[in-house]
């Protein structure tokens, strides 16, 4: 029954106790794991993993490799979280209650004024379990202290020890006692209308005196008759119980006195409060009396003025060390007028001075319970002691941890995060919503930086915070580390295709392909690999998309980063001859397409809404239309021929051509292009095969040269690339299919072209039908935006308004890459081409990434600054001299002439060993800080996202790695990683 | 003392009403015979077309309309569109008094009928709503309060009222105002401890053989003949003061006589909890002075959610509106409702309903007491159990289980006629018989004439004209008085403002002697 859960346990929920297993007879086992169990008897400290074992109501076993019983439930809050004991308030205001009218009143019971149906919830949620509550203050004696437990309802005993002390002062609370006067009942004239007597003391000295009278009343002397009928007499019951004493003593003076006072009566002392009795450390170690130390801090109260006199009293911040120096036992408890639930930061602030964190800690837990007498059930985590825990998110006594659960007598008695906005109408996942603090030795910032030690704060799946030292927000997690670095970029992978061997056109939204966080998505993430760059396996020279996402992201929200990231192209042609000639093909529409819209852009900037031409508005409105209708059909026709092969045609540039002639006629009949459009027909299959076989084909004309696809079963499995001139009426096509070359040649006549069809085996005779004039685009499911913005044209047109141009799918992520938001990456190897490729996007105003560039290292000098970056394809290693033994490490050899490279997979899960490629590379001469660039934020840069991921900075995703050595220099794993902010969990 | 207006006002209201009441009674004699549609004549038991014949103040017969045999010479109230209905019995209230509490903390020895004043308006107000039984004790703002008794809601001394004296004593185990849940229960626990101490220095005063308490009984002018002058042994299932029969009775202080009899086990005690850390006290506290068989637990607040501890104890309670619990729950923030009468009602409690007795801020309904039973029936309560907890539950936890409480032949004569059926916002008391007497009849109830029709009561100055023929040549004859007196008055305010412009027109500044001797 193992779960793990990041510092949520396995069972709570809402909130509600947890119930051991068969806890009816209350001998349900649990078992408590966290990263740290703070034991605090003799300062024992249980780290990298424990367990509490708890059996009903109390502690069975402690220790950091227990044997867990099979049927005990586990309860297991993560690596990072601490467990220790429940706190023991020193002292408390719990029971806010006056006191009897007379200045000593011991009979006063705390247990009578105890509720124990009153909800201490608020305590509980800073991790008290245990509290010291008297039944009055501001008294000589103001009656028996108790300490009660602050969870548990009326049912479970929750008086842990009563009269667990005399609760009395010296100072000038006791001398805060109003007059006093009892009327006889019934008023005779005997006894004349009293006036409220004043009752002592008013001074130290008249302190002291009375208490002394008091105790000698107590044990049998002469009787106090001040005080009381009773005051002696259950004075003589306590005194005979050798209960302890909790004095409020203010300075050194009173602190004497009070230790003359147990001198000489034997009295168990425990000096309360004693901020300015620094001085008396000594005599109070001395007479082996404790002491409650109160730091004078209130949070809620607003800071107080101390006295300007020389004689007034300002509270030193070490009188705690001071005390604990000179051996005193101490215990500490929020002061006076702050609530109970500053206890750790009372206790944090009692450290000043050099006081030890673990005296410190002992100090509000172990010590105030052997200091009453209630060590035998709380204070430590030790069998046999109740089972009082409390859960944190770092070590109680550091700044910025916060309780994560606590735990009273072996049942939850508060969680974070249950109840209030959670519960019933919760939609905050809290995982998601907890900030999460990494303190690593090195944090390596993916730009070469490295801060020794640092931190990094996550939150809201942003990287928050970076330095030495950062915020703590409630609730975060604190992770330590060895090292910290940028999630893993995989420039180029196909991690999310699964296994698909498919190409599609650069204009396919790859994203479709997507469905996040599968287990080898996580696998690969948690080796380090959180953004992946998606391609198909084989790119084409028209190209192919390119989409940055992340495959171990939890929802489809923060899955993609950008789409389409950019495109990939392939420069290298069979016939040598035709290398780059569809690239530069594109290059040029791109410049035309770019020259459009900044013409675009122009006139938008200098438009302004005023009556515009009414005919060009008509006109932009057909076109609207017309483009409408084009797509909406090859989108019936998509879905009516059904999933499975990939009806993905290129988009047509060529619209854009029409309509720019349509626009220069003004309104003229659209020219007459036979060729263009979708034919459709059936023929027979001739001998040997049998049977009617149906034809489609897609042509577009641009100037004479015709290409298009063909799709015909018999022909070929898959849709064939046709490609051909029409001329002198006559078209002639040509295409490779799965089962050999296809030639189509045809005469056109009006809307029927009578063609033949031959493959390498056959030749038939086909009669086609225009259906369509429109060269179809894609269909894809149209973004919202381009939706939105048609509709807005059609909504409200503005008249006169320049219409952006249309967006061509293809060329846009060119377009984009021209304005640095997009990547485009050429496979190109040989060095002629890599230089012809370059200038041709030079001229277009790219800079491409070079994929394969087998022999960039020829031209590394020109490539300089005219590259994005380069991705290498294996070998890694380059022989030098030719044919020699010796070799180049080529990554390194071009990083360090200044072209940024990067690491890629190439694979699917295989990313997962990219930051084991990284480290070779290192070993093979490479140097590490450029690897890990390379790693992160060169290739986040060369996939035109470093404005997402790549890098640890502020405002960047929250996509981290940690390692348990530094990156690349030594051996290191990637023990744990953080996608938007959320651990990714096998 | 002050009578205010409004007491001016109630008390001529009831004088004429219980004037036309002895001038109907006149005629009675004491045969009353009360025919209904339906006779409830206890939880779950009906007549249909019943009859209620109720001689010399108790029930004698009651049965269907065919097998009663009506005496001759009785009056016949009721019909067929009636409900009869036993009256209900208040368990504890405060209301009727001077002021519920005094300042003294430990006080058992005042007695409630110095307190209760026949003519306030709660009795007037209980009588309109069907209330035949009080258990008038002191408000729970004291340690140890005074003495209570039983009474009925009509009379005009506490005499007439009076159905038991010197009932049971109130305690309070909630810190009265001033004091704290500590210094409270030290208080009680002192109170005890202080008794016992008393007695136990007269039983050592009389071993040594000091006659002080003699002589102080004397001069305080006790009794000391006949059975007060015998001792007896005390009593008790707390503790016990051995040697008390040593002390003759009557030289024990008055004072110290009703707690001795409350730790002997011979009186009541209600015990005041208004939250739920005060019940396990208050049973702690009787258990350790042996009153635990003779207390009654009064809860309010959250008391509820020490259910399973009176439970426990076997004690019955009386619960005190209002009877739906609010509170925010902490974690959460929402607020949680909790349905008092169910949860006893579940755990099995032995519980009554009582009206508030303005501890808290309290609203109008809550000093309805079929209003709190018709409540509890809407959040949860069996309505045969809110019936009885308004009817036969208290009258036993008084003591009066074979009084009231239900129509039985032999209990008294306490019934109402409703309108309809009973607990029910719709239904209004039409008849109130207290003992064979028609205490109450809404017909001609003036308060409510006034509320709801607007005629003036009569004797006051505006509505004499209003109130029937009879009234109105008084009415005139008074106004035709009020006239001449008015006109009486003008003269003589002018009379002497001539008097005083005489005065005035002389010389202001004159010789002190004249105008002494002037004024004279």
């Amino acid at each position: 029954m193992y779960a793990l859960l990041s510092l949520l346990p396995l069972v709570t929920a809402s909130g509600a106790p947890v119930a051991p297993a068969a806890a009816a007879d209350g001998r349900g086992l649990v078992a408590i794991r966290a990263g740290t169990v703070l034991v605090v008897k003799e300062g024992v400290v249980l780290e990298g993993g424990a367990t509490v074992l708890v059996r009903g109501s109390k502690i069975a076993a402690v220790g950091k490799d227990l044997l867990i019983p099979g049927d005990a439930t586990v309860v297991d809050y993560g690596p990072d979280a601490v467990i220790c004991p429940g706190f023991v308030l020193a002292d408390s205001s719990l029971l806010s209650s006056f006191g009897s009218a007379r200045t000593a009143e011991p009979s006063l019971s705390a247990v009578q004024a105890f509720d124990p149906y009153a909800r201490y919830d608020w305590a509980l949620a800073e991790g008290i379990t245990s509290a010291y509550v008297t039944p009055a203050r501001m008294r000589l004696i103001a009656g028996q202290a108790a300490i009660v437990k602050l969870a548990g309802g009326p049912e479970v005993e929750r008086i842990v020890r009563a009269p667990a002390a005399v609760h009395a002062a010296i100072n000038a609370e006791a001398r805060g006692a109003p007059g006093y006067w009892e009327p006889p009942i019934p008023p005779t004239s005997d006894v004349g209308l009293g006036v409220a007597q004043r009752q002592l003391p008013r001074t130290l000295i008249g302190a002291t005196v009375a208490l002394r009278e008091l105790l000698v009343a107590a044990r049998g002397g002469a009787p106090a008759a001040d005080f009381g009928p009773y005051a002696a007499m259950d004075l003589g019951a306590l005194v005979q119980q050798r209960v302890p004493w909790l004095v409020s003593v203010s300075d050194a003076a009173e602190a004497r006195a009070a230790l003359a006072l147990s001198a000489d009566f034997g009295l168990n002392l425990v000096l309360n409060d004693a901020t300015f009795a620094g001085d008396a450390a000594d005599e109070i170690a001395a007479r082996g009396a404790a002491v409650v130390y109160k730091p004078s801090f209130n949070p809620d109260a607003s800071l107080f003025n101390r006295g300007k006199s020389v004689d007034a009293q300002w509270p030193e911040p070490d009188t705690a060390a001071r005390f604990a120096r000179a051996g005193v036992r101490l215990a500490v408890a929020p002061g006076a007028g702050a609530s109970p639930r500053d206890l750790r930061f009372a206790a944090f602030l009692a450290r000043r001075g050099g006081l030890d964190p673990a005296v410190a800690l002992r100090a509000i837990t172990l010590t105030p319970a052997e200091l009453y007498g209630v060590a035998d059930r709380v204070g430590s985590i030790e069998p046999g002691k109740d089972a009082d825990l409390v859960v944190l998110s770092g070590l109680p006594l550091e700044m910025g941890s916060s309780v994560l659960s606590t735990w009273s007598d072996g049942t939850t008695v508060w969680s974070a995060g249950a109840g209030g906005a959670d519960g019933a109408d919760g939609a905050d996942a809290p995982l998601q919503a907890q900030p999460v603090v990494i303190a690593a030795e090195e944090v390596h910032l993916g730009d070469g930086h490295v801060l020794r030690p640092g931190e990094v704060l996550l939150q809201d799946g942003k990287i928050a915070e970076i330095g030495e030292r950062v915020a703590r927000p409630r609730g975060a997690v604190v992770v330590r580390g060895a090292a910290v670095m940028p999630g893993i970029v995989d420039a180029l992978g196909f991690l999310g295709l699964e296994g698909s061997m498919r190409t599609v056109g650069s204009d396919f939204r790859l994203s479709r392909l997507l469905a996040p966080g599968d287990f080898a998505d996580r696998r690969v993430a948690r080796a380090g690999v959180t953004t992946v760059g998606l391609s198909v396996r084989q790119s084409t020279p028209s190209g192919v998309p390119v989409l940055s996402y992340k495959p171990a992201a939890a929802d489809f929200d923060s899955l993609v980063l950008r789409e389409p990231t950019g495109v990939r192209l392939r420069w290298t042609d069979g016939n040598r001859a035709r290398s780059g000639a569809e690239v530069r093909d594109l290059l040029d529409k791109l410049g035309k397409y770019q020259q459009k819209w900044a013409e675009y852009e122009k006139a938008l900037a200098n438009w302004k809404p005023s009556a515009a031409k009414p005919e060009e508005a008509k006109a932009a409105e057909a076109k609207s239309d017309e483009k409408k209708d084009g797509e909406e059909k090859p989108a019936e026709e998509a879905k009516a021929e059904g999933a499975g092969d990939s009806k993905d045609e290129k988009a047509e540039g060529d619209k854009k051509d029409e309509k720019k002639d349509d626009k220069k006629k003004k309104d003229e009949p659209e020219p007459a292009d036979p060729v263009t459009g979708v034919w459709e027909g059936e023929f027979d299959l001739p001998a040997p095969l049998s049977g009617k076989a149906k034809l489609r084909l897609q042509l577009i004309n641009e100037h004479g040269k015709v290409r298009g696809s063909l799709r015909c079963d018999a022909v070929s499995e898959r849709l064939v690339q046709v490609q051909g001139t029409w001329a002198e009426k006559e078209l002639r096509l040509s295409g490779a299919g799965t089962q050999g070359p296809v030639q189509f040649a045809a005469a056109i006549g009006k809307g029927k072209m009578a063609a033949v069809l031959g493959t390498g085996a056959w030749q038939a005779d086909v009669d086609t039908e225009q259906k369509s004039k429109e060269y179809p685009v894609a269909a894809r499911p149209k973004p919202k935006k381009a939706a939105a913005a048609e509709a807005g044209d059609k909504a409200a047109p503005d008249k006169g308004k320049p219409a952006p141009p249309r967006l061509d799918e293809r060329l846009e992520p060119l377009r984009q890459a021209a304005l640095g938001k997009a990547c485009v990456i050429v496979d190109v190897n040989r060095s002629d081409e890599i230089l012809a490729c370059v200038d041709a996007f030079a001229a277009a105003g790219l800079k491409p990434v070079i994929y394969g560039a087998q022999e960039a290292w020829k031209v590394k000098d020109k490539l300089v600054g005219r590259v994005s970056g380069v991705l290498l394809e294996l070998p890694y290693r380059r022989n030098d001299p030719e044919g020699s033994v010796s070799f180049v490490n080529r990554y390194s050899e071009l990083q360090s002439a200044g072209i940024a490279v990067a690491f890629h997979s190439s694979a699917e899960e295989g990313a997962a060993d990219l930051f084991v490629r990284a480290m070779y590379m290192v070993s093979q001469g490479m140097s590490a800080g450029g690897a890990l660039r390379a790693l992160t934020s060169d290739a986040a840069r060369m996939l035109g996202v470093s404005d997402r991921v790549g890098a640890l900075r502020v405002g960047l995703d929250a996509d981290v790695v940690l390692l348990d050595a530094s990156p690349l220099a030594e051996p290191a794993r990637v023990l744990r990683a953080w996608v938007n902010g959320s651990e990714v969990l096998p | 003392m002050q009578t205010s207006p409004s007491t001016l006002f109630a008390r001529s209201v009831l004088a004429s009403s219980f004037a036309l009441l002895t001038s109907g009674l006149a005629l009675a004699a004491d045969k009353l015979v009360i025919e209904a549609g339906r006779v409830i004549t206890r939880p779950g038991h009906e007549i249909k077309n019943g009859v209620i014949v109720i001689e010399n103040g108790r029930i004698t017969k009651v049965g269907a309309q065919g097998e009663v045999d009506k005496p001759w010479d009785a009056t016949v109230i009721g019909g067929p569109q009636y409900v009869a209905f036993p009256g209900f019995v208040e368990a504890q209230t405060s209301r009727g008094l001077d002021r519920p509490n005094e300042n003294i903390d430990v006080a058992p020895f005042l007695d409630i009928r110095d307190s209760i004043d026949p003519i306030n308006f709660a009795y007037e107000d209980y009588l309109r709503h069907g209330v035949t039984t009080l258990n008038v004790q002191q408000g729970g703002n004291c340690v140890i309060g005074g003495r209570g008794m039983v009474v009925r809601p009509v009379g005009m001394t506490v005499d007439e009222m009076a159905v038991r004296t010197d009932y049971a004593l109130k305690l309070s185990a909630s810190p009265k105002a001033g004091k704290s849940a500590a210094t409270q229960a030290m208080a009680l626990r002192r109170a005890f401890e202080e008794l016992r101490k008393r007695l136990e220095k007269q039983v050592q005063d009389k071993r040594d053989g000091k006659a002080r308490d003699k002589r102080e009984a004397l001069f305080q002018g006790r009794e000391l003949e006949g059975d007060k002058a015998k001792g007896r042994a005390m009593e008790g299932k707390g503790w016990r003061v051995d040697g008390l029969e040593l002390v003759p009775r009557g030289e024990l202080d008055e004072k110290d006589l009703q707690l001795l009899e409350l730790v002997e086990g011979k009186r009541d005690a209600y015990v005041w909890c208004a939250a739920a850390m005060d019940v396990r006290k208050a049973l702690d506290l009787a258990k350790e002075n042996g009153f635990l068989e003779r207390t009654t637990l009064v809860l309010a607040g959250d008391c509820w959610k020490a259910a399973d501890v009176v439970a426990a104890s076997g004690r019955p309670a009386i619960l005190i509106p209002p009877l739906l619990h609010v509170e925010t729950e902490p974690i959460t923030g929402k607020e949680v409702e909790t349905p008092v009468a169910k949860v006893f009602a579940e755990k099995g409690v032995k519980f009554a309903i009582a009206s508030e007795t303005g501890q808290a801020s309290s609203l109008p309904s809550h000093h309805v007491l079929w209003y709190q039973a018709a409540l509890a029936i809407g959040q949860g309560l069996p309505r045969e159990r809110a019936i009885a907890a308004v009817t036969t539950v208290p009258a036993e936890i008084l003591g009066l289980r074979d009084r009231v409480g239900s129509l039985e032949e032999g209990k008294d004569g306490n019934v109402l006629l409703l309108d309809g059926e009973p607990l029910s916002v719709r239904t209004h008391v039409q008849f109130v018989v207290i003992e064979g007497k028609t205490a109450y009849d809404r017909s001609k109830d003036i308060r409510l004439k006034h509320l709801l029709e607007g005629k003036e009561p009569p004797g006051t100055q505006a509505g004499a004209a209003d109130f029937g023929a009879a009234g109105a040549g008084k009415a005139d004859a008074k106004k035709d008085a009020l006239k001449q007196d008015e006109a009486a008055e003008r003269k003589a305010g002018e009379e002497q403002r001539k008097a005083d412009e005489k005065q005035s027109s002389g010389p202001h500044f004159s010789d002190a002697d004249a105008a002494g001797e002037e004024r004279g």
